[in-house]
């Protein structure tokens, strides 16, 4: 005999997708035809033990808020990681130039150290409001002054600030 | 059917796609973790690992969300990103030199014993899904556990909808047979 079903009408008809007329001619054939009437009841049965299994299988797999909340937190500090300058070029702008920034990283980094020269770069420039404009560098180097002083003493400071306002 | 989980999920990603900020982000987070780490576990991943494997997969959905192209399916795309990050850690676990730390015997033990406990609560999806080769394992968990539809099985695999149907309905007819055995042996 002929079977006028294939496996999309198979698939349509167990998911109900399909459209009114390959439904009556789906569901016509199955009536009649007890081969093809058995496959459906077979397919129908692995369809539903599918989804329980499924089911069941996902509640075990579930995790709990406070995993989320830790796995949350580290992608947020991945994130912040990834965001946060890892070169000078990437603070440069404007009258902030990467060889005037070098220079100032070169005078504070053999006694605060590279790490830290960087440090004080960057939040230092994350204070100048506007990088682009005539006064940048001024409210940049007071700035970096600020913040030598504090970590590095007062002498360094002042040469930060000697050296800055020397720069060309 | 929409469910709430339905709901909160587009709302997460219609939240998260208009404004990439980091709270929309969190939002993302929340209404994807779990489904990824689901995922990853029904690959055979470790939970540990699948936890690790899941948040690569969010973090790269923060970075690159620019590549989500108008009309492209979220679901779609986030599960092709998993599905790589899983075949990058098939291909690394393949490759590194197996190594087994020591460990008291009592733990080793209690782990057993655990997993046997979790294995008899999975239920039968992980003993029907050693039936399946690997394409149809991979749709079967798409289509029935990540309730994805065939255009979206059909982006993350890179195989034409068509196929993907032909696999399902060759899966299901393999599975038929199983359950009919099981449910035979039952009565």
């Amino acid at each position: 005999m002929k079977h006028p079903i294939d496996y999309d009408d198979w698939l349509g008809y167990l998911d109900g997708d399909l459209d009114q007329i390959r439904t009556a001619r789906v569901r016509e054939h199955i009536d009649h035809c007890s081969e093809c009437r058995s496959t459906w009841n077979e397919l129908l049965e692995a369809t539903a033990a599918l989804r329980s299994a499924a089911r069941e299988y996902a509640a075990v797999h579930a995790v709990c808020d406070d995993e989320v909340r830790s796995g949350r937190e580290r992608v947020l500090a991945r994130i912040r990681t990834l965001e946060s300058p890892s070169t000078l070029e990437s603070v440069a702008a404007g009258e902030l130039t990467v060889g005037r920034l070098r220079k100032l990283q070169h005078v504070v980094a053999p006694v605060g150290g590279a790490r830290t020269a960087f440090r004080l770069i960057v939040a230092a420039a994350g204070r100048t409001p506007v990088p682009q404009g005539t006064a940048a560098w001024r409210i940049f180097l007071e700035q970096l002054t600020d913040l030598t002083s504090a970590l590095c003493g007062r002498s360094m400071a002042r040469l930060v600030w000697e050296i800055g306002n020397s720069l060309p | 059917m929409s469910t709430a989980s339905d709901e909160k999920e587009r709302q997460a990603i219609a939240g998260f796609l208009s404004e990439p900020t980091e709270v929309r982000f969190c939002a993302l987070f929340d209404a994807f973790y779990g489904r990824l780490c689901r995922y990853f576990a029904a690959r055979d991943v470790d939970r540990s690992i699948a936890e690790e494997l899941a948040e690569n997969v969010m973090f790269q959905v923060y970075r690159h969300v620019a590549q989500l192209r108008d009309g492209m399916s979220f679901h779609g795309w986030l599960f092709q990103i998993a599905r790589n990050e899983y075949l990058q850690h098939r291909r690394k676990s393949a490759t590194s030199l197996q190594t087994v730390p020591y460990e008291p015997l009592a733990g080793r033990l209690a782990e057993t014993l655990d997993s046997g406990i979790r294995q008899e609560a999975e239920g039968p999806f992980r003993e029907w899904m050693t039936h399946m080769d690997e394409t149809e394992r991979e749709i079967l968990i798409l289509r029935f556990m990540e309730d994805l539809d065939y255009p979206e099985i059909s982006h993350v695999l890179g195989i034409p909808v068509g196929t993907i149907k032909w696999k399902v309905f060759n899966a299901k007819a393999k599975l038929a047979a199983v359950v009919g055995r099981r449910t035979a042996k039952s009565k």
